[in-house]
């Protein structure tokens, strides 16, 4: 008998707790930057995520693209000369500077297009020569990045209200950590500018028109969160290294960060370290808040049909508050009934039950949830039914969660999957880093992670349903109609569009950049008329061509 | 040749640290052959479990590819005991568990993630879909057609599309031929040899002790037993398209986008016999080395993925050429001492990373159990001619997979090598 309390202890002791907020320490910096800690004792290595709020919303069009940007050539790699101090520097900074002049040049060159008097050949030549040269000044291998050579790993994000910078590293490699992010922000290298822009204008020209960018942009009009980047590709390949650096300098400011640590560090050991390094970063004079329009979020019903590649598509988005709004979390339950786990309604309803949908997503704050934003269902119907049939589902399935009782075995059940995934979320460092560091971005206050969890006991069906027939109404929607294109990539209505705004901006446009940011602004607007109304229009456009451009 | 001390000396004592660091793999086996491997890691109130069969070339018969990836839809869509497929997934949602299942080349795997409290539960419904799934054949049609649309996917932008073909393993693959030759008995016999719990290894992780373990898995998959597979009463057919799936395969190599320059790439497959270790090194030495400008490379489960995005349109002409010169050109010079003491001393400093994420932990003593972890001993005594040999293997140009995308009109210019 007296073997049965030890072993009793021995197991009470060994049941875990679930994570609790407590367990962040919480610091301000002298220049503004906040430390959020979580120590996982027994760890021999530790997660960093710098967070930068902003984002792409932030950005002003000329500098679209900036934040994505900056997670490449910023926060893509660790390279050693990137970090050397920048007056030992001045033979790379010179090089850089000339290739930058270079790029620029090669660029108006290329929308020039008059093949009699093209310099671009010899331009060419000498950008590979200064490219050569500058080859000769970085580092040759992976290994040289200095978190991968003490085998850690580096990634970025650029999110629609924060740039988002991870790590990982040994515990040993704390301290050059420190002293490597805090110079990295000091020099803004950006020595691989080129390569990072030229990647991303590729992966942007390549991945096309995209479903869901066109359901953002028609359902947020003139607010940042419904900009499409590859509408402002002209824009981004003109922006130079120079001016991202401004923008850099600008924008990644102390009081603008957190920085979030998860490991085996402890307060005491990790904050003299952080005040010495990213701590004593200077605070540059404020810079003007931008200031964002306020779009309505009962619009009114918008619809846009479009003919993309692929496969039949209905998206569907309703205009929603912010984060921070008491209705949010109710939504967020809305979510979950209609659309979490294996078993939510549109699955149950629409693809085991009707056969009708053969892929049904719901997402919440697309693109972001600092500002209003959408809830977005995506849904794909399976072959021989059509989109108005599955609009129609959907709607039924909307108004039935407005109007009917919600049986209490779903709403447990819906309840069980939150409280789940918010304990999966709050285990690893990595998770729990991105979670509190988006709290922060999109909420003003990390501690969301955890006031949701418990107002999420107190959230009845009623305030669901509430808030679904506050938010899920027709005036807040906005519904994309996507059809295959029969053999082409690009539908022949949108093409025979495309060329004659071209031709038309041309006769009346000088700078190619505005001229083709007015094409795509163009293509977009017309992209929400029915394919008649786009027809009668391309006529009425057509018209106003001289004869031998017709 | 020589092994240098340092080399040894860092990798042993960074092995001893990652061992103290980390939950210790307890193992222990079921009388029905049942492998179970434990790490114990009271943290989070979380359990893990991986379950996880391997494949055997003997598995699939020729010109049925996409079996493994059909057996699993069926898994996935069909009664499990006296449950339907709606309500064991209505079961798995009522307690918040996350269950997902995946098919590669080497084998079936099963992941769960459940709260602490619901182990039983989560191991029960695993143990249910492995023993009594019934699978019905009216079924079958619907599961063929659904898992043509998941390899298909033709709503992935164009660049997606090209890596996803790139990456899969011609031999593997599954056309709609091999999908729809698929017959109602290859399905069954593909599961009585493969799920079989001799042939099964089960990693659990998290807030559970040893002997718990040892209950919990005897009490759900104890009674596991291998079936019969059925008796073929005539060979199977050759491989002909289903007439439910009419629809004509994508190109695997060219994908027009009108409008985009070009983007060529090359997918290196890993080659049969490399050893874990010179994979893992290799994987590190050769992404952004400097002779590859302006060719990138990155390291993808499938194999080195080369891509050249061509801007201006003397590159785009010879941008095939240009690729594969600048691969050869590697291929040749290989890689110095100095590289791969600096990617070894890399690999021992990785191994603490494990602690922050259990998934890894527990790939990594699975790896460790079947036979395809990098050990400590092997990559010390990895040479510098092994390394840059498997170097030359890797990149074969007789094996590379190549495509292009891009704008059609620039694809008539480009120069094949």
């Amino acid at each position: 008998m007296h073997l049965l309390v030890p072993i009793l202890l021995a197991t009470l002791g060994l049941q875990a707790q679930a994570p609790h907020p407590s367990e962040v320490q919480e610091r301000r910096l002298a220049n503004g930057a906040r430390l959020l800690l979580v120590e996982r004792h027994g760890l021999t290595a530790f997660h960093a995520t710098l967070v930068f709020q902003g984002g792409r919303a932030e950005e002003p069009a000329s500098a679209a693209g900036a934040t994505d940007l900056l997670a490449r050539a910023l926060y893509g790699a660790t390279w050693p000369e990137d970090l050397a101090p920048s007056n030992a520097q001045a033979q790379l900074e010179s090089l850089l500077k000339q290739e930058e002049g270079l790029l620029e040049s090669l660029r108006l060159e290329r929308l020039r297009r008059d093949p009699a008097t093209s310099q671009i050949p010899a331009l060419e030549a000498r950008l590979d020569a200064i490219q050569t040269e500058l080859r000769a000044h970085f580092s040759m291998s992976p290994l040289q990045d200095l978190y991968a050579a003490k085998g850690g790993t580096q990634t970025a994000e650029a999110t629609a209200d924060a740039l988002m910078a991870h790590t990982e590293l040994p515990q040993a490699a704390f301290d050059l950590w420190c002293r490597s992010e805090a110079q990295r922000l000091r020099s803004v290298q950006l020595s691989r500018f080129s390569q990072a822009r030229a990647a991303l204008a590729a992966e942007l020209r390549g991945q096309g028109v995209q479903g869901l960018a066109m359901l953002q942009g028609a359902a947020l009009p003139g607010h940042p969160y419904g900009r499409d980047l590859t509408d402002h590709l002209p824009a981004l390949e003109a922006l130079r290294r120079s001016e991202l650096r401004a923008y850099a300098h600008r924008t990644l400011r102390p009081d603008r960060l957190t920085i979030i640590l998860v490991g085996g560090l402890s307060l005491e050991s990790a904050l003299p370290q952080i005040e010495r390094s990213l701590g004593a970063l200077p605070l540059p004079p404020d810079a003007e808040e931008a200031v964002l329009p306020e779009i309505p979020a009962d619009l009114g019903d918008r619809r846009v049909q479009a003919t993309l590649g692929g496969s039949s598509r209905l998206l569907t988005g309703w205009r929603i508050p912010s984060r921070r709004h008491p209705d949010h979390l109710a939504l967020d339950m809305a979510v979950q009934l209609l659309g979490g786990g294996r078993s939510g309604r549109l699955r149950t309803r629409l693809i085991n039950e009707k056969n009708l949908v053969q892929k049904a997503d719901l997402s919440l704050d697309r693109p972001g949830g600092r500002f209003p934003g959408l809830l977005v269902a995506d849904l794909s119907p399976v072959d021989g039914h059509s989109l108005a049939e599955v609009e129609a589902a959907l709607q039924s399935e909307i108004l039935r969660l407005q109007q009917e009782a919600i049986p209490q075995d779903e709403w447990q059940r819906a309840l069980a999957q939150l409280e789940a995934e918010h304990v999966r979320e709050l285990d690893e460092p990595a998770s729990l880093a991105r979670s509190l560091g988006l709290a922060w971005a999109e909420g003003g206050d990390w501690r969301l992670i955890d006031l949701d969890s418990q107002r999420l006991r107190t959230l009845t069906p009623d305030a669901v349903q509430m808030a679904t027939r506050t938010w899920l109404s027709p005036s807040h929607r906005t519904t994309v109609l996507l059809e295959p294109a029969p053999s082409a990539s690009q539908d022949p209505l949108e093409a025979a569009m495309a060329r004659v705004l071209k031709a038309l901006a041309s006769s009346r446009i000088e700078d190619p950049a505005q001229r083709e940011r007015l094409v795509s602004d163009g293509l977009r607007q017309l992209r929400m008329l029915s394919a008649e109304e786009r027809r009668h229009t391309l006529k009425l456009l057509e018209a106003q061509l001289p004869a031998e451009k017709r | 040749m020589r092994i240098p001390l340092a080399a040894v000396l860092t990798t042993s004592l960074a092995s001893v640290v990652v061992l103290q660091a980390q939950p210790r793999v307890q193992t222990f086996t079921l009388p029905n052959g049942l492998r179970v491997l434990h790490l114990e890691d009271h943290e989070h109130p979380l359990v893990r479990a991986r379950l996880h069969l391997s494949l055997r070339p003997a598995d699939l018969p020729p010109g049925r590819q996409g079996l493994p990836e059909l057996a699993l839809r069926m898994f996935a869509h069909s009664e499990a005991g006296d449950l339907k497929a709606e309500r064991f997934d209505r079961l798995l949602d009522d307690s918040g568990i996350q269950m997902t299942q995946t098919a590669d080349g080497e084998g079936l795997d099963w992941r769960i993630v459940a709260r602490s409290r619901d182990q039983d539960r989560a191991l029960g419904l695993l143990a249910d879909r492995l023993q009594r799934t019934v699978f019905d054949p009216s079924d079958l049609e619907i599961q063929r057609l659904a898992c043509w649309r998941q390899v298909d996917r033709p709503a992935d932008s164009p660049h997606a599309q090209l890596e996803r073909l790139l990456r899969r393993d011609p031999a593997s693959t599954p056309t709609l031929t091999s999908l729809g030759a698929i017959a109602w008995e290859d399905l069954l016999t593909f599961r009585a040899l493969v799920f079989r719990p001799d042939r099964a290894v089960l990693v659990l992780h998290g807030d559970l002790g040893l002997e718990q373990a040892k209950r919990l898995v005897l009490l759900s998959l104890g009674t596991w037993t291998p079936q019969e597979p059925p008796k073929r009463t005539e060979p199977a057919a050759p491989a002909t398209p289903s007439s439910a799936i009419t629809a004509p395969p994508a190109s695997p190599s060219r994908i027009s986008v009108i409008g985009t320059g070009l983007r060529v790439q090359a997918l290196a497959p890993r080659p049969d016999g490399l050893s874990p270790e010179a994979a893992w090194l290799l994987a590190r030495l050769v992404p952004g080395d400097g002779l590859l400008f302006p060719v990138r490379i990155s390291a993808e489960p499938g194999g080195l993925l080369a891509t050249l995005d061509a801007d201006t349109s003397a590159t785009s002409t010879h941008a095939w050429a240009l690729l594969h010169l600048r691969l050869e050109a590697l291929r040749r010079r290989g890689f110095t001492q100095g590289d791969l003491d600096r990617a070894r001393s890399a690999w021992a400093e990785t191994r603490h990373l494990d602690s922050l994420h259990p998934e890894a932990q527990m790939d990594a003593a699975l790896a460790e159990a079947t036979g395809r972890g990098v050990s400590a001993e092997r990559m010390a005594a990895l040479n510098l001619e092994a390394l840059n040999a498997a170097l030359r293997s890797w990149l074969d140009p007789a094996q590379l997979r190549s495509g292009v995308s891009g704008d059609p009109e620039l694809m008539k210019t480009l120069v094949r090598p």
